[in-house]
């Protein structure tokens, strides 16, 4: 569990003088459920199209498997995605597009797709085209091919976006199996947290094309939980001290409360701090948090984040 | 790179629009065999006057090109219509590089299009490979429809005409082979501009106007600019594959040949070159 097998450094991807993915610098441990959290727009599909190899980075390097560089064409082929919403010829059936990609892959052997397809349960779409199908059974269809070759590295982006429910718990399924029994390694988008926090063992917060964190479940759970909740006179005057203790995660929530992120271990020097610098401190304690407040105040909710 | 090939021909041979196509060709070619046979016999009755078309037809300067496409029989008053002047007829009025620009757009743009270049353009490990099996299907659709033309007009001859000539059958093949390669540098030209301009709207016009010779306004437009700056009085259409298909005659002479093989070679080679290029620089998607 402890190998990586992908690693960037400084992955940049600029489109005229806008960067859509600025210096990032991800870790992803071999057999992990990466999930990739940013708002929409913040650079996540730019940077799984880098690690796919469908886009080429401005600047930066790719390290997959122990591949970079020109090398990385060797082990391309272990890597399975699927990019924003699933590209198939909707004139095919599911079997057909499917067996494009096995034509391609040079996969012969016999009954392959019948089990993709019983995997990713659409077995009973017959001679339906594809057309014709669900938004969620496209989606389902999307993870088959992406599956075809048996790939160690699945790249997911957004694969629930626009499902119900039920299709949501589907997709977790099956990317929860495909991690137990095949050990693969999973990197997956979204901007809804609460959903990731299901099936991802670590995390990785992008916000305007940079990496803000990278963390475990555990560390999530930890920082989520708790928060320094100041209330003082005046937060507006808190603001310089924060800024001197290096403290950027907080969060102005009323006219005379503060939350702090993180930085638990310094909540008695924070103390200290504001009260030297004249401040009426009132309370100061540790408090829980939501895990959809602690990624909003990451990427952008917070004043000053 | 096999395996690019297989996956191009099974998408190819799946695709609805490569039936679609030849359906659509097989009738126009009942019809234009049927509208042959109408315009013949009334020529039969009015000999003088069909006479004096075909000489103008055969001899059409550079002066007076055609717009749009237009299907005229070699034969003279007298004969009878062969296999090889309907093929000929056919070919020369570009009604099969019409439905070959046609398919090679859908076909060409059909990945990316539909998106499904996503599922497999990032595990390719030269993506230049996917030109040349793109390219190796368009041939495969180039020489089957060719076939399909020789069938059908070998059917639709016998049925429509009621008798079977085929002409001088060895000249009738080595015009088949040479117009083959002829197209196949036609559709390698489309599926170039296909792929540059990524827009099937535009792409589909643009193969359109070059087989309604429409092309000539642009010719004509650079040939007057050239001659502006000086460099003479080039004239482009010489060098164009379209040119070459509509004007090649039934009975060309080996120097003809090679110079015709040299040509498309030319447009295969720059075409298929600029598209790998583009191919390995542009991002997939």
């Amino acid at each position: 569990m402890s190998e990586i097998l992908l690693e960037t450094k400084g992955l940049t991807k600029q489109f005229g003088h806008h960067k859509a993915v600025d210096n990032v610098d991800v870790h992803i441990k071999k057999g992990s459920i990466y999930g990739f959290i940013g708002r929409n727009g913040a650079g996540k599909t730019t940077f799984l199209k880098m690690i796919s190899g469908l886009s080429s980075p401005t600047q930066g390097e790719v390290h997959l498997f122990g591949y970079t560089g020109k090398d990385l064409c060797r082990v391309r082929s272990r890597v399975g995605c699927l990019i924003e919403a699933p590209g198939l010829y909707g004139n095919m059936t599911a079997y057909d597009n499917l067996m494009i990609k096995c034509k391609l892959m040079g996969i012969k052997k016999r009954g392959y797709i019948e089990g993709i397809l019983e995997q990713i349960g659409l077995a009973d779409t017959g001679n339906k085209k594809t057309k014709k199908f669900s938004l969620g059974m496209k989606q389902r269809l999307g993870i088959g091919l992406a599956l075809v070759g048996e790939p160690d590295l699945l790249v997911l982006d957004e694969p629930i976006n626009g499902l119900d429910p039920q299709g949501i718990a589907e997709v977790r399924d099956t990317i929860l199996k495909l991690q137990k029994e095949r050990n693969m390694t999973v990197l997956i988008s979204s901007h809804i947290l609460e959903e990731l926090s299901k099936i991802a063992t670590h995390y990785g917060i992008i916000h305007n094309g940079c990496l803000l964190q990278e963390m475990t479940r555990e560390d999530l759970m930890n920082c989520c939980n708790e928060r320094i909740e100041i209330s003082v006179n005046n937060p507006e005057r808190a603001i310089p001290v924060l800024d001197k203790m290096d403290i950027k995660t907080y969060k102005i929530v009323s006219k005379d409360r503060i939350y702090v992120y993180g930085h638990l271990d310094e909540s008695a020097a924070l103390n200290t701090q504001l009260v030297k610098a004249g401040l009426e401190v009132r309370e100061l304690f540790i408090a829980g948090e939501e895990l959809e407040s602690y990624f909003l105040n990451l990427t952008g909710g917070a004043v000053n984040a | 790179m096999l395996n690019m090939i297989k996956m191009d021909l099974y998408r190819m041979f799946k695709a609805k629009s490569l039936y679609v196509i030849w359906c659509i060709l097989i009738c126009l070619l009942f019809l234009s065999t049927w509208l042959t046979k109408t315009e013949y016999q009334a020529a039969v009755k009015n000999q003088d006057e069909y006479q004096n078309e075909m000489e103008e037809n055969g001899g059409e300067s550079e002066a007076d090109l055609v717009f749009g496409m237009q299907t005229v029989v070699p034969t003279e008053v007298g004969e009878e219509i062969t296999v090889f002047d309907m093929m000929f007829a056919n070919i020369s009025g570009r009604n099969i590089a019409l439905f070959l620009v046609i398919f090679a757009v859908i076909f060409a743009t059909a990945d990316i299009g539909s998106g499904y270049i996503k599922n497999f353009g990032g595990q390719v490990k030269r993506r230049e490979g996917l030109i040349i099996s793109k390219a190796l299907a368009l041939l495969v659709f180039t020489g089957v429809t060719l076939l399909i033309e020789f069938l059908t007009q070998v059917v639709s001859n016998y049925i429509v005409l009621g008798y079977l000539k085929w002409g001088d059958t060895g000249r009738m093949f080595r015009y088949i082979a040479l117009q083959l390669l002829l197209h196949f540098a036609v559709a390698m030209i489309i599926m170039t501009v296909a792929i540059l301009v990524k827009n099937n709207v535009f792409s589909m016009i643009f193969a359109i106007c070059l087989c309604m010779n429409m092309m000539v306004v642009v010719y004509s437009g650079i040939q007057v600019l050239l001659k502006k700056i000086g460099l003479g009085n080039l004239n482009l259409m010489r060098y164009t594959i379209m040119d070459k298909i509509g004007n090649l005659s039934m009975n060309f002479s080996s120097g003809i040949m090679e110079r015709m093989i040299v040509l498309s070679l030319v447009y295969i080679g720059i075409t298929a070159v600029f598209s790998m290029y583009i191919y390995r620089k542009r991002d997939m998607c």
